[in-house]
């Protein structure tokens, strides 16, 4: 189920970016997430997170620019962890052109360490 | 000073056989010979913050496994993960805050400097002398905070003797600066020497690469990718390597505000590469935290280079630090078999304060591990390749000397310790 599904109805993204909720599929708040989600995609899909989302960059971060990190609302963090999403994917959009790194060591044997000591909270 | 092309032919020019790569029995000779007896990078100071911070690692070339913690009076102490009692090991984690070490198997509990402190059905023991039963104890010293261990009953050499002669000059960057990091890790089919060659040398770049950060290198007019300079020593070896600053990647200024190519790296991909174009516009600015060229220390970027990108630096024998500006990578490779290790890899970059930094941030890191990827790409294929026994020796081009020096290294020190065998 994605994030979308699971809160259908609530507020889910910041004020004036609510038309990115067919998106929130790729809010995932963690690199994991976020590389299984990429390689599970369809190219055209990962087309359609980026032709989503980078008209609305500009926006995106002169809104959660000011705020700081340690300082922003789980509606904040949804916004901020599908533009992380964007980071994962570029890539394969730039390098790539496919979802997988070419001829690449199979990314899931190379997981993040989610719980590294000095691993950022975001 | 020697040129390049001097120090690339110093160590000769014949072929390196290939036998040292599969065979298990000279991998029992480096375990005994080389790992056995040299200090073994573990871990960052900044891992553990307060007392009763530990963490293990399991060090197979060592045959064990090392906890390392935090005491009560602030430094740091290395044991074996091994009850006194009847084997057992202490922790079954690879992590954690405590008071006490405690034993799950009949509950006895140490320290945190190692003491016996508790025994259940104590006066069942004839004659038990709890200081002679505490953990025992491994050789721990700090360089830059970073914690090496040695697991020898006596370090031939201190950890200042075995780093200073070639690392001294990079005292000063400032790595406790960089306290965001990232880990992936990765158990990979091939013996790990051959994994740590395909990291010291540029040659490879321009194929494995090709499709995503070839262009970030500099090229000499021939179209080669080759190192700036390079440096052998007792142990230890550098490369220093140039970038093109045309690219997001290859320029380590870009996020700071008085990065003067940052317009550029803008302008030349933004068409080809929105996302990233965006990573680093959004990004300026993103951290508080910037270096320029003038104050880093003297051994970084050595050679002045203006187009300098990043320094490779192998500290031996299985510590991979790569050092730029603005963020360092470091990587562990080690051994788990003669065809198997456990890629252990690391960046650390300053903490970032904005969402544009972080997206920024994020774009270097995935950008990376994916790069990373490529590079594991022909590892169990070279491993596999290797084994058929098809060859017995790999030719080397002057710029690869760094894969002769590694095997001339371990070669010489498993001589001397052959050798020392033989006198006693």
């Amino acid at each position: 189920m994605s994030a979308a599904d699971a809160n259908a109805g609530a507020d889910l993204l910041p004020e004036g970016f609510e038309h990115l909720e067919p998106l929130l599929g790729w809010s995932i708040g963690t690199e994991t997430g976020r590389i299984r989600r990429r390689q599970a995609s369809t190219f055209a899909e990962l087309v359609a997170l980026r032709d989503g989302l980078l008209p609305d960059l500009e926006r995106i971060f002169a809104y959660l620019g000011p705020k700081g990190l340690d300082q922003l609302s789980p509606r904040d963090e949804r916004l901020l962890f599908l533009v992380l999403s964007l980071a994962e994917v570029a890539p394969a959009l730039e390098f790539y052109r496919q979802p997988t790194v070419i001829d690449g060591f199979d990314a899931l044997r190379f997981l993040p360490v989610e719980d590294a000591r000095l691993r950022p909270n975001i | 000073m020697t040129s390049l092309a001097a120090r690339c032919t110093a160590l000769g020019t014949d072929p390196v056989p290939i036998e040292p790569y599969i065979s298990p029995e000279f991998y029992e000779l480096e375990k005994q010979h080389v790992f056995k007896r040299t200090w073994i990078h573990v871990g960052r100071v900044e891992e553990l913050p307060k007392p009763g911070d530990y963490f293990v690692k399991q060090l197979d070339a060592c045959d064990a496994s090392i906890i390392v913690v935090r005491t009560r009076s602030g430094d740091l102490r290395a044991f074996h993960n091994v009850c006194s009692h009847r084997m057992n090991k202490i922790c079954y984690g690879s992590q954690g805050t405590t008071r006490k070490f405690f034993c799950k198997f009949h509950g006895w509990s140490y320290d945190l400097t190692g003491e016996l402190v508790g025994v259940p059905d104590e006066e069942c023991f004839r004659g038990l002398k709890r200081a002679d039963h505490g953990l025992s104890k491994v050789h721990l010293d700090v360089w830059q905070g970073f914690i090496f261990v040695n697991v020898a009953a006596q370090p031939p050499l201190t950890l200042a003797e075995f780093l200073r002669p070639m690392y001294a000059g990079l005292e000063g960057y400032p790595f406790e600066q960089m306290t965001s990091c990232y880990a992936w890790s990765a158990v990979v089919n091939c013996n790990w020497k051959l994994a740590l060659d395909a990291f010291q040398e540029a040659y490879h770049v321009a194929y494995v690469h090709g499709n995503s950060i070839a262009d970030a290198l500099l090229k000499t007019e021939s179209g080669g990718l080759r190192p700036l300079d390079g440096l052998c020593g007792d142990y230890h070896r550098r490369l220093s390597l140039a970038g093109n600053p045309k690219s997001v990647y290859g320029n380590p200024q870009a996020l700071t505000e008085r990065a003067a190519g940052a317009p550029e790296s803008v302008a030349a991909p933004s068409a080809a590469r929105p996302i990233g174009a965006a990573a680093l516009r959004f990004g300026r600015g993103g951290t508080n935290f910037a270096v320029t060229q003038e104050q880093l220390p003297s051994a970084v970027n050595w050679t002045r280079h203006p187009n300098w990108m990043f320094d490779i630096n192998v500290i031996f024998p299985d510590f991979y630090v790569s050092i730029r500006p603005n963020y360092y990578q470091a990587y562990n490779f080690r051994p788990l078999a003669h065809n198997r290790f456990l890629l252990d890899a690391r960046v650390y970059y300053p903490r970032m304060t904005t969402a544009g930094g972080r997206f920024y941030q994020e774009y270097m890191k995935v950008s990376l591990r994916d790069v990373l990827l490529e590079d594991l790409s022909t590892l169990e294929h070279n491993q596999a390749a290797c084994a058929t026994r098809a060859k017995t020796h790999m030719v080397l081009q002057d710029h690869e000397m760094m894969v002769r020096h590694q095997f001339a290294v371990i070669e010489r020190m498993i001589r001397q310790g052959q050798g020392e065998g033989g006198r006693r």
